[in-house]
This record gives C-alpha cells, sequence and structure tokens, in this order.
C-alpha cells in the first residue's frame, strides 16, 4: 500500500508543527478589556487627549465599564499609555463609537481615520462623531441605571436614529467613501450632553475633513432627502393660515377656536426618490427632481380633504414650499464650500477627459446653479377623509 | 521520452469536470487584489478590461486546444519533445518546470501574507508554508483523480461567497461608474495586462488534457469554466468599483477582503475572518495543479519518480518561504512572476501552437510528397 | 443410485478407516480428543456390528433416536448394508464416507456417523442442532416503521429471512469459507442480472484469497477486505436489518452474510450511504428529504460547533455578535482554563459517559446516564470548572454526532472532532481550515470497493442524487443507482408513470 510510509511521515510532521506552533499570540476573550467607545481631543500643540471606555468581564461584578484617559501623539500610543492603567490587555476590535471633539474636526480628523483604516481589528461599520464640546466630558459620564456602558449606548442611539432616517449613517465606510470622493464631502452627527444624557443635536457638515458648518432640525429632513432616499420618513411643515382658509373645514355654526396662529402640517411615511441631472455642463446648470409619496395624518386645523381639488391644493403649497427650503439650502452649502450632497460625482460621471481633483471641483462648485422640483403626491389621509 | 501519454483507463475523468478545473485554478489569490491593479491603470473602466482579458483567455484557450488537439494525447512536456528535439525540448520543458514552481510558491506565500496581515500578525510564515505544502504534497500523492475532486469540490463549495458578494450592493453609489469608455486605450491596454496574474491558471490545461476523457468536447468546457470565470471576475470588479471611492480603491490593497467587512451574518459579526479562513480553500485546487504539474516533468523529462520530484519542489518552495518578509519584496517577487505569466501562459502558447500547426503541415506535404512517387 | 459409491477413491492425503470397529473406534478417539462427549453406540444383530459414532453435544437426541435408531432397530428384516440403510433413514442429509479425516469432519460438526462391520463405506447423517435465540428486534439500529426483526446468528435462518423477501429466481447466494481453522461458513449474495460482475469478482477474490486463522464476525470481515485500513471512516456498510439489505440488493450491491454473526456486510457503500436510514424510504418524499438534510447538517455542525467555539473565544474575540458578547464573556470569565482545555475536558468526559453507559448492565446504566448528564455537568457550570455555554454546545455536538444511522460513522465523526479542536486551539479559524481541506482530501482519496467513495457528489451523477443526498417523489426514480453499474437499470416504465394532461 503506498499510502503506509505517506501517513506516518505526515502524523509525524502534524504533530511536530503543532508542538512548535503555539507562537501565534492568543487573545482570550475574558483576558482582555475591549474598549468600545473612544473620544479624541485636542489637548496642547501636537497632543490629543484619548479617553476610552473599557468593558471588562469580571466574574464578581455585573458589568463593569472603566474609563481610562491619557495624552500622546497617535491613537496607537494611546493605546499603550492606556494599557499601562488597566489589569487586561486594551483590544480595539470591538470598537464602536468614536467621538472627535469639536477643535480636532475643525483642524482635520483624517489622520486619525486613517488609524482607523489601517487597522485589520477595527470593522468598517464603527460610528464616527462629532461633539461640541471636549470628547472626554461626553465619556466621563456616569450613568448608573444605564444597561450597557456608554460604547454600546452610543450605538444603538446611532444606529437607531439611522434606521428610523432622521440621520445620514455615520460609519467609517462611508466617511471614507465621501473623503476619497472627489465630488463629494462627509457629515457626522453631533454628540451633546443635555441634562446627564447625550444627545444627537444635529450633523455637521465637513470640507474633507474639516467640520465647517453645522445643519440642525428641518435641514436634516432636506439633506437626506437630497442625498439619500427615504423609506419612511417624516416632516413637518409651517405656513401662515390664511393660504389655507379655503380648505379648513368649516361645520356650519361653529367657528374653531384656533390654537396656533400659524398652520402645521406633519406629513409622515414619505417615500422619496431624487434625481440630479446635469443639464448644462458648461455653465454647470443641475436638475434637482424629487418624486415623494407621502401620506397626511396631522394638521393644527381640521382639513375637508374629500375633493381631488383641495388634495391637489396641498400638494402643490407643500412642493412649493419644499422648493424653497431646499434651494436656500443648497445655496447654504454653496457659500459654506461643502458638497455633502455629491454634486461633483454627478458632474464627473458626465464629464469625459481627466478626472477632476477636488480642488477643481470646489472652485467650479461655486459657480454651479440650481433648479429644484418637487413633485409630491399624498396616497393617503388616515382613516378619516 | 513518449510523446503521447496514455494513462489508465481508471484515472481518466470526465470531460465535464474540464469546467470546474479551468475555473477553481484560475480563481486564487490574485482576485483579492484584481480590482486594485486594474483600476490603477484603466480606472472607471477597469471592468472592462476585465472583461476583455478574459475574451483574450478565451482565444488563447482555443490556440491551446487547437495545438493539443494536432497530437494525440500529449501534453506539453510530449510536444516540447516532439517539435524542439531531446534536447532543447527538454530545456523549454525545464524552464516552464521552474515557472510552475515559482507559481505554486507564489501563490502559497500571498495567501500566507493575507492571513498575517488580516488575521495573525504574528503568524511566522514558514509554519502556515509547511503546512500548506504538506496538505498540497498529501493530494498530489493521491493523483489526478483526487486533485480534479478537490476542484470540483472547492468550486462548488465557495459558491455561496459570489452571493455574499452582492450584499455590499447597498452601499454603492452607481456614478462611479460613468462615464464608461472613459480611458484612452494606452491605459485600456495596461489594464488588460495587469489582469494576467489573476486569470493565470489556465495554462495547466496542457498537462491535463492527456486525462480528459472526451478530448472532443474539451474545448466546449474549458471555454465554458474561461466564461464562467470572466463573468465572475467582472462582477466583482465592477462591484468593487461602485463600492469605493476612486482613492480608497488606489490605496486599498486587497479590496474585495475590505468590502467584505460591511457583511453581517446573524451571528457572525465581522464576515472578513471567515472569508480569510475560507480563502484556503479557493487556493487549494491551484497549489495541488501547480505542484503536480511542476513535478510530472520529474517523471516525464527527468526520468525519475514524480514522488521525488514532489518532494523536492515542495522543499523548494519551503526554502524560498523563508526569504520573502516584507511587503516590497513580495510585490517584486509577484510581480516577477506575473510578467513571466504572461509570456509563458499567453504568448508562448500561441507561437508554440503556431510551430505545431506548420510543422504538421510540412510532414502532411512531406507524406503526400512521398506517396505518388 | 448411490453414485459417490461406483466413484473414484479418495484424494492423498487421507486414508480410509479401519474395517473393524474396534479399530474404527480408537482412530476416531485419537484424532478427536474430546473425552466423554464423544459417544459410541452399538448394535448387534446376527453377528453384524453396527457402530453410531458421534459427539452428544452436538445432536438433537431426539432426532438421533425418532430417527436413525428407531428405524435400523424397527426394519429387522433389512439387510444391514450401506445401501440399504441408507434407504430406511428418514433423514434429507446422508452421505457415504470413508476417508478417517471426512469422517472425524463429519463428527465435528454434528452428524452421526454410522458404520456396519466389514462394509466398505459407512453413512454421516445430519442431527445436528445448533444453538441460536430466535427473531428478535433490532439492539444497535431502531427505526420506527418498517419491519423490525433482525438478522440472527444462524446463517440458515437468515438466508431464509432474504429469500423471501426477494423471490427472484436470480438472487445468487455462492458458498465461501472463512477462516482456516474456524472455518466458518460465508455466503456471497447478490441479484445475478443487476449486480456489476466486476463488484462481484472483487467481493469473491477478495474474500477467498484471505488467509488467516480466525475471524470474528461479518465487521472483522469487512475491515480485511476493504481498501485503506488506515482512516477512520468505515468503507462498507454493516447493518442487521433485513429491509436495509434489500433494499441494497435492489441497488446492485453485493451483500455477505457469514455464519454465527448477526451483522451483514455491504458494498460498495459511499460515504453518503452512511448517513441513509430504511425511514427515509417509508415516510413520505418530503419529510424523508427533511430527514436527510437534518442528518447531514447535524453531522457537519457536531463537527465544526465546538472547534468553532474553541477559535472564537481563543482567538476571534471580533466575530462576536455583541448581545452574545456579555453573556460569553461572563461565562468564561468563572473559568481558570483556557478555551482549548475545557473543551477537550468536557469532551472527554462525555465520551466517559458514553462508554461507561455502553459497558454498564442496563438497569445501571439508565442512573448513571442521567447522574452522569445532568447533575455533573450542573454542578461543574456552578463550581466555576465550565461555562454553560460549553455545556450546551458539546451536548448538541454530542446529539448531532448519535443522528447518524450507522454507529461506526457515529463514533468516525465523534473521533475527528478531537484533533480539529486542537488544531482550533493553536491556530483558530485557519487551523478549523486546515482540518476540514485535510478532510476533504482524505475522504477523495479513499474508494470503497468498487467506487469512489464521494460518490455521487464526486464523480457528479445527476440521478443518483435523488436515491442518497435528498429524496425525490418515486416517479422521478426509474433508474437505478448508476454508482453501482447494474446491468439491468430500468426499474420501472417511465411512460406510465408520467403524468397525464388535465381531463384526459
Amino acid at each position: 500500500m503506498p499510502n503506509h510510509p505517506k501517513w506516518q511521515m505526515l502524523v509525524m510532521l502534524f504533530s511536530c508543527v503543532i508542538f512548535i506552533s503555539g507562537c501565534v499570540e492568543r487573545k482570550q476573550l475574558e483576558k482582555l478589556g475591549l474598549s468600545t467607545a473612544v473620544g479624541y481631543d485636542l489637548e496642547k500643540e501636537n497632543h490629543i487627549r484619548g479617553t476610552v471606555v473599557v468593558h471588562k468581564f469580571d466574574p464578581l461584578a455585573k458589568n463593569m465599564t472603566r474609563i481610562i484617559t491619557s495624552v500622546a501623539n497617535t491613537s496607537n500610543t494611546l493605546r499603550q499609555k492606556q494599557n499601562l492603567e488597566t489589569d487586561q490587555e486594551l483590544v480595539s476590535g470591538q470598537l464602536r463609537c468614536v467621538i472627535y471633539s469639536k477643535e480636532l474636526a475643525e483642524r482635520g480628523i483624517i489622520q486619525l481615520a486613517d488609524a482607523l483604516n489601517r487597522d485589520p481589528t477595527i470593522g468598517n461599520t464603527v460610528y464616527l462623531t462629532v461633539t461640541d464640546t471636549k470628547a472626554s466630558s461626553i465619556i466621563k459620564m456616569e450613568k448608573e441605571n444605564l444597561k450597557v456602558d456608554l460604547g454600546t449606548y452610543l450605538y444603538n442611539l446611532i444606529k437607531q436614529n439611522v434606521e428610523n432616517e432622521q440621520l445620514l449613517s455615520p460609519t467609517l465606510h462611508e466617511f471614507n467613501h465621501a473623503y476619497d470622493d472627489h465630488g463629494k464631502d462627509p457629515v457626522l452627527p453631533i454628540l451633546k450632553l443635555k441634562k446627564g444624557n447625550v444627545i444627537l443635536s444635529g450633523m455637521a457638515l465637513f470640507q474633507d475633513d474639516r467640520a465647517v458648518a453645522e445643519l440642525k432640525g428641518d435641514k436634516l429632513f432636506y439633506l437626506k432627502i437630497l442625498s439619500d432616499k427615504f423609506k419612511s420618513g417624516t416632516h413637518e411643515i409651517g405656513f401662515k393660515r390664511s393660504r389655507f382658509k379655503r380648505i379648513i373645514r368649516n361645520e356650519q355654526g361653529h367657528r374653531f377656536r384656533t390654537v396656533y396662529n400659524e398652520f402645521y402640517i406633519n406629513i409622515d411615511n414619505i417615500r422619496s426618490n431624487t434625481k440630479i441631472k446635469l443639464v448644462d455642463k458648461k455653465n454647470l446648470h443641475f436638475k434637482v427632481e424629487i418624486k415623494l409619496e407621502s401620506r397626511l395624518l396631522e394638521a393644527t386645523e381640521i382639513l375637508d380633504l374629500s375633493t381631488p381639488a383641495n388634495i391637489k391644493f396641498i400638494e402643490k403649497i407643500v412642493n412649493k414650499e419644499m422648493e424653497k427650503e431646499i434651494k436656500n439650502l443648497l445655496i447654504f452649502f454653496q457659500e459654506n464650500r461643502v458638497d455633502p450632497v455629491g454634486f461633483g460625482n454627478k458632474y464627473i460621471a458626465n464629464n469625459r477627459g481627466k478626472m477632476l481633483s477636488k480642488k477643481e471641483w470646489r472652485d467650479k462648485y461655486k459657480d454651479a446653479t440650481f433648479e429644484v422640483h418637487v413633485n409630491n403626491t399624498i396616497i393617503k389621509t388616515g382613516v378619516t377623509d | 521520452m513518449k510523446v503521447d501519454l496514455h494513462p489508465k483507463e481508471s484515472l481518466l475523468f470526465n470531460a465535464f469536470l474540464l469546467v470546474f478545473i479551468i475555473h477553481s485554478v484560475q480563481v486564487g489569490v490574485g482576485i483579492i487584489g484584481l480590482p486594485r491593479i486594474v483600476f490603477l491603470n484603466a480606472k472607471h473602466d477597469a471592468w472592462i478590461a476585465v472583461f476583455l482579458a478574459g475574451v483574450f483567455t478565451a482565444v488563447i484557450l482555443w490556440f491551446m486546444i487547437m495545438m493539443l488537439k494536432q497530437y494525440d494525447s500529449a501534453d506539453l512536456y510530449g510536444i516540447h519533445a516532439d517539435v524542439f528535439g531531446k534536447w532543447l525540448g527538454n530545456f523549454l520543458s525545464f524552464v516552464y518546470m521552474l515557472y510552475l514552481t515559482a507559481c505554486f510558491s507564489v501563490i502559497i506565500l500571498n495567501y500566507i501574507e493575507i492571513v498575517q496581515v488580516w488575521i495573525f500578525p504574528n503568524l511566522p510564515t514558514w509554519q502556515l508554508a509547511l503546512v500548506l505544502i504538506l496538505l498540497a504534497v498529501y493530494a498530489v500523492h493521491g493523483g489526478i483523480r483526487v486533485i480534479v475532486g478537490v476542484s470540483f469540490l472547492s468550486a462548488t463549495g465557495t459558491l455561496w461567497l459570489l452571493l455574499v458578494l452582492c450584499i455590499p450592493l447597498r452601499y454603492t453609489d452607481i456614478t462611479h461608474m460613468f462615464p464608461i469608455m472613459n480611458v484612452d486605450i494606452k491605459h485600456m491596454i495596461k489594464g488588460i495586462k495587469s489582469v494576467t496574474l489573476s486569470i493565470l491558471g489556465f495554462e495547466l490545461l496542457m498537462f491535463v488534457y492527456p486525462f480528459v476523457k472526451e478530448k472532443r468536447r474539451a474545448l466546449f468546457y474549458v471555454q465554458l469554466g474561461n466564461l464562467f470565470t470572466t463573468l465572475a471576475f467582472t462582477l466583482i470588479t465592477l462591484i468593487s468599483i461602485v463600492f469605493f471611492a476612486e482613492d480608497t480603491l488606489s490605496k486599498v490593497i486587497w479590496p474585495v477582503i475590505s468590502m467584505l467587512k460591511i457583511v453581517r451574518l446573524p451571528n457572525l459579526e465581522r464576515f472578513e475572518f471567515l472569508a480569510v479562513s475560507f480563502w484556503m480553500l479557493v487556493i487549494l485546487p491551484n497549489i495541488c495543479l501547480y505542484l503536480w504539474a511542476a513535478s510530472k516533468g520529474f517523471s516525464r523529462i527527468i526520468k525519475r519518480t514524480q514522488k521525488m520530484g514532489i518532494w523536492i519542489i515542495a522543499m523548494i518552495a519551503f526554502g524560498a518561504s523563508f526569504f520573502i518578509k516584507a511587503r516590497y519584496q513580495m510585490n517584486f517577487f509577484t510581480d516577477m512572476i506575473s510578467k513571466a505569466g504572461f509570456y509563458a501562459a499567453y504568448c508562448y502558447p500561441v507561437i508554440l501552437s503556431i510551430i505545431v500547426y506548420l510543422k504538421k503541415w510540412l510532414s502532411r506535404r512531406k507524406q503526400s510528397h512521398a506517396e505518388p512517387s | 443410485m448411490f453414485k459417490w459409491l461406483a466413484g473414484k477413491k479418495s484424494t492423498e492425503g487421507s486414508k480410509p478407516h479401519s474395517l473393524m470397529i474396534d479399530e474404527l473406534k480408537e482412530q476416531i478417539k485419537s484424532q478427536l480428543n474430546v473425552g466423554e462427549d464423544l459417544t459410541f453406540r452399538t448394535l448387534k444383530r446376527d453377528g453384524d456390528k453396527l457402530v453410531f459414532s458421534y459427539m452428544s453435544s452436538l445432536i438433537d437426541t431426539t432426532a438421533l433416536d425418532e430417527f436413525i435408531i428407531t428405524p435400523i432397530q424397527e426394519n429387522t428384516h433389512t439387510k444391514w448394508t450401506c445401501e440399504a440403510i441408507a434407504q430406511i433413514l428418514p433423514i434429507a442429509n446422508l452421505s457415504a464416507q470413508n476417508q478417517l479425516d471426512k469422517v472425524v469432519e463429519g463428527i465435528n460438526v454434528g452428524k452421526v456417523y454410522i458404520y456396519i462391520e466389514g462394509q466398505p463405506y459407512g453413512i454421516l447423517g445430519d442431527v445436528s442442532k445448533t444453538v441460536e435465540r430466535g427473531v428478535e428486534k433490532a439492539e444497535t439500529e431502531s427505526l420506527v416503521y418498517g419491519p423490525k426483526i433482525a438478522f440472527t446468528e444462524s446463517l440458515i435462518g437468515n438466508m431464509n429471512i432474504l429469500r423471501h423477501n426477494i423471490k427472484d429466481i436470480n438472487l445468487c447466494m455462492e458458498d465461501l469459507t472463512v477462516g482456516t481453522r474456524t472455518k466458518t461458513k460465508a455466503k456471497l449474495v447478490y441479484i445475478k442480472d443487476i449486480a456489476d460482475e466486476e463488484n462481484v469478482n472483487v467481493f469473491r477474490e477478495k474474500i477467498s484469497q484471505l488467509e488467516i486463522d480466525y475471524v470474528a464476525g461479518t465487521t472483522v470481515l469487512g475491515q480485511l477486505i476493504e481498501n485503506n485500513s488506515w482512516t477512520v471512516f468505515p468503507q462498507l456498510v454493516t447493518t442487521e436489518l433485513p429491509d436495509r439489505v434489500t433494499i441494497a440488493l435492489m441497488h446492485g450491491k453485493v451483500v455477505v452474510l457469514m455464519d454465527r454473526s448477526p451483522d451483514v456486510l455491504y458494498g460498495p457503500s459511499p460515504f453518503f450511504s452512511f448517513f441513509e436510514s430504511t425511514e427515509d424510504v417509508y415516510m413520505r418524499w418530503n419529510m424523508g428529504l427533511a430527514l436527510r438534510f437534518l442528518r447531514l447538517l447535524a453531522a457537519f455542525l457536531s463537527v465544526l460547533l465546538t472547534p468553532a467555539y474553541v477559535a472564537v473565544l481563543t482567538f476571534h474575540y471580533e466575530v462576536i455578535p455583541s448581545p452574545l458578547l456579555v453573556s460569553l464573556g461572563q461565562s468564561r470569565a468563572n473559568v481558570p482554563f483556557p478555551p482549548m482545555f475545557e473543551a477537550l475536558l468536557l469532551e472527554f468526559f462525555i465520551e466517559l459517559l458514553r462508554e461507561a453507559g455502553a459497558r454498564l448492565p442496563t438497569k445501571v446504566g439508565q442512573t448513571m446516564g442521567i447522574v452522569g448528564g445532568i447533575v455533573i455537568g450542573q454542578a461543574a457550570v456552578n463550581a466555576g470548572f465550565t461555562s454553560n455555554i460549553l455545556i450546551i454546545i458539546i451536548a448538541l455536538s454530542a446529539l448531532g454526532s448519535f443522528t447518524t444511522p450507522s454507529y461506526i460513522m457515529g463514533t468516525a465523526i465523534r473521533m475527528i472532532r478531537f484533533p480539529i479542536i486542537l488544531l482550533a486551539g493553536f491556530w483558530g479559524g485557519i487551523g478549523i481550515m486546515i482540518a476540514f481541506c485535510f478532510f476533504i482530501i482524505h475522504l477523495l482519496k479513499l474508494d470503497t470497493l468498487g467506487g469512489s467513495y464521494l460518490s455521487p457528489v464526486y464523480p457528479l451523477r445527476w440521478k443518483d442524487l435523488g436515491y442518497s443526498f435528498f429524496r425525490v417523489p418515486t416517479q422521478y426514480l426509474s433508474k437505478r443507482p448508476l454508482t453501482n453499474h447494474p446491468i439491468d437499470a430500468q426499474r420501472f416504465s417511465v411512460q406510465k408513470a408520467k403524468k397525464k394532461d388535465v381531463d384526459e
């Protein structure tokens, strides 16, 4: 049997190999301190302060998290220095959320993001965020009745809002993608401390890797409509009461007391689809077409929605209002010379010849003109008419 | 040395399995870095370059099959001996054997480098090289049937990875693809040339051909395997282009695995660990076939047993694992093999098939001249 | 009449015994050293002496009395010659002998030698009784549906059962003898126009060329004729269910029966036939399909689950999803050992439990199983000796390995788990993959007598997949599996099985 000496030699060699090995480093789960959230502050010139939330597995305590902070020049040195203060090896494989302070963000965060890129143990779905105070103050916030550690809390906070379509997804991958694209700029959410709770309070617009502007409230909705599609969004628009007088329901003999002196409607279940077309290459004229399908559930006065004419009337007014707001937003972007929507990509896609560099696009961008069309269809009005 | 190789009936395999052999040998470690390498030359139209490279490969395969059809059942060693005579033919076969051995070690070293970067930074190269080489030796000792079985099982067992690659489609930005056909011809040709290392492997057809049962259907199945590989490569390149931004794709060394970082299965957060481990199954048929083809030369040319050849080549490859340490050394070695592969697998078979055709035509003319007189 | 009487003299090496009864008795006694067991009974009449020689432990005394001694005593007018005696004995199995060693051989298997002094030949009559058990339920294989009888140790009884299952005249049963000392009878069974000639030849040659003194049973015979004895995987199926053997015969396989062994061997049997159970055939095809998938999935998981646990907890902590992270970490924090050691310890413990349960008498065995399994497991977790997640994983993989219908294959699967755990503990996910590749190559190299081990997956035979991998409705199974290269491949007419159009 020709297999016999082969088999024996194989077995022998395998066993030799197994015994010699063990040169691979072990990372046993219970011996590790998992850093789930990291915050970076600019400490002084050329130094950053890193604060890390470490999740340890302790057989005696229920859920152990520790906050460690240190100062160094690079993020890996930070980790080394933080290691000196803990009894378990610090690893960042389960990193969930990274927080950058405002001044660091204004100076530029690409070197820290690049370190996250190169590290193979850190995943692509880490959330990057910015705060308007110091990052360490957010992380140091102690909360006794927090069921999970801060990293997981922040992760769930952002994830839940992304899924509810209030935020654009701020993962490391998206940041990389937007930063490396010649025709797009990244956006990251802003965290804030409010009465001992961490909340999301808007989004920061980046020019390459420096934060230059902030968006709050309503404008987030329009940003998301332009750059992404909605599956089930919500929006509230305010108007003067006079414009809606004809369709406010008037029962005979009753005059409804008005609660507000302005009129608001809220449309939800919004499904949107946006098409951006480069109409004129030389003059850089873009045409933005937005198609919405929405549901009207709430208005601050009772409306008479039984006739199609009324509904069309509402649609027309809402369309006009949205177009105005979006136009203002686009001008706001141009003034701050940021392009989070990605008009540059559209321009590059239609432009034969040499690829545009980032600087070239930024120069061209301020000359761009936009034309916005919103087409909103109110498909349902709820259970009553 | 006999020109024709007529192996035993029980060693022959169905021509249908050629699809899996060709496909599994072409898909190896090259595919992981392919999108970046082509993108550096052909930019947005990298996927067109990949597709055209596949078409070229189909043409080369046609040449190869035409050449092999002229003989009854010969492999490359036999053809060398027939066309060039004993000494020159043996010399050329020996050079080809060296090329095959180099391919064998390049694949193993590339894979170990991926493991060292992504999973185990402290893994000594020689350990994993020893284990992989021993696995290949064990498989090759079983003969061609075992190796064909390995390619079949590997090809069917890794089909699901293609499906997983459709998950990153959620994060894509289709504008990256436009404008189509923007690059000029020079860059496109450079791009096509840079695909060679990844799509290499089909030259092993010249060694496997005598073992095919129905040789008439060989061309059809070989083209089918190549078509499947081309489509898979094009799809992967296309997904990489729309997934990554331009600057990212020029920087990321292994785009396919970086793409898989996004995938999240229900019980497994970071899919790339599973993917890198599974890639061992993808490269297994490659290394087995290269080792088998290289060691066959021992029994055909040097007239020693194939088993001794297997061990010698294994030891050479194992020795090579000690010398290559840094990334740039690996790059240099891989580029060298890529260039050698371009000539050995693309240019050389075309030239050889023309020479063989000429020779047969001349000998037929001589015969027809000899008959009437 | 008795043609053999006029036949030739015997071959060399044997000599006829003495014509005198006393000398005959001495000759037989010197050959067989069995003490009081060898009995002689002499009858005298008119100066003729007639002796019965037999071994009292081997014969049925009632048969001897009623069918041999009584007719001879009652028929007083017949002359005492061997032909005359042979006429009056109501025994089915009679033969004439005069060679000493053949006589001794006959007495050794339970025949009685009747010799009349002075006659040239004596008569060997078969009055043997074999001690055997009646037909019972199967012990090692259990079924929910289907006939429950199992083969017994008697070759004749097994042949009876088989012949009643398949009343085809093409069912051939060839004689073979195994064991040079024990001379156990064996039978090679196949259906002449279904089974492939080559397969039958291979079996026949391999068994008849065996030169060994004693073969302990059919499983040992299987190990002796297999091609590869170094592997853990069995290459021939042993079973004790007649319906399974019937199905195998109808598919074109070759069956070996051996006397004194209740197991039956058949081949060629590829890897996936060890996961087939007769229940898949008896139940509807959808349930059979689901069951077969469940079994294959269970076997696959049982091999990979524990090593995956070891690999993830030792090297790849990033892979764990966050809800699981806390519970895994907490349960591991209590344990002082590294995960590989803990897993090996628990696997060893389960194997101990299984082995002890198999050896103990049934009454004690059940209690021990429950005590061992539940109580000690729980106590181990509470003592901080092991983590409870690992106990669940090990229990799942143990259950998975018991779902294989073939006990030998189940043991093989359990055995290969240990090296994979070792490799996972040293090299994590890469180690598991190395073991996986190794086993793929290993399985490809094996061959069962007459076919490759991984057929019908490799070499790919589409139609056979309906038999082994999954079950398809019967109307698609019109051909026998190609793996066995059957001669008569069609089972039923496909035309008649085709569905008709609406309202046709």
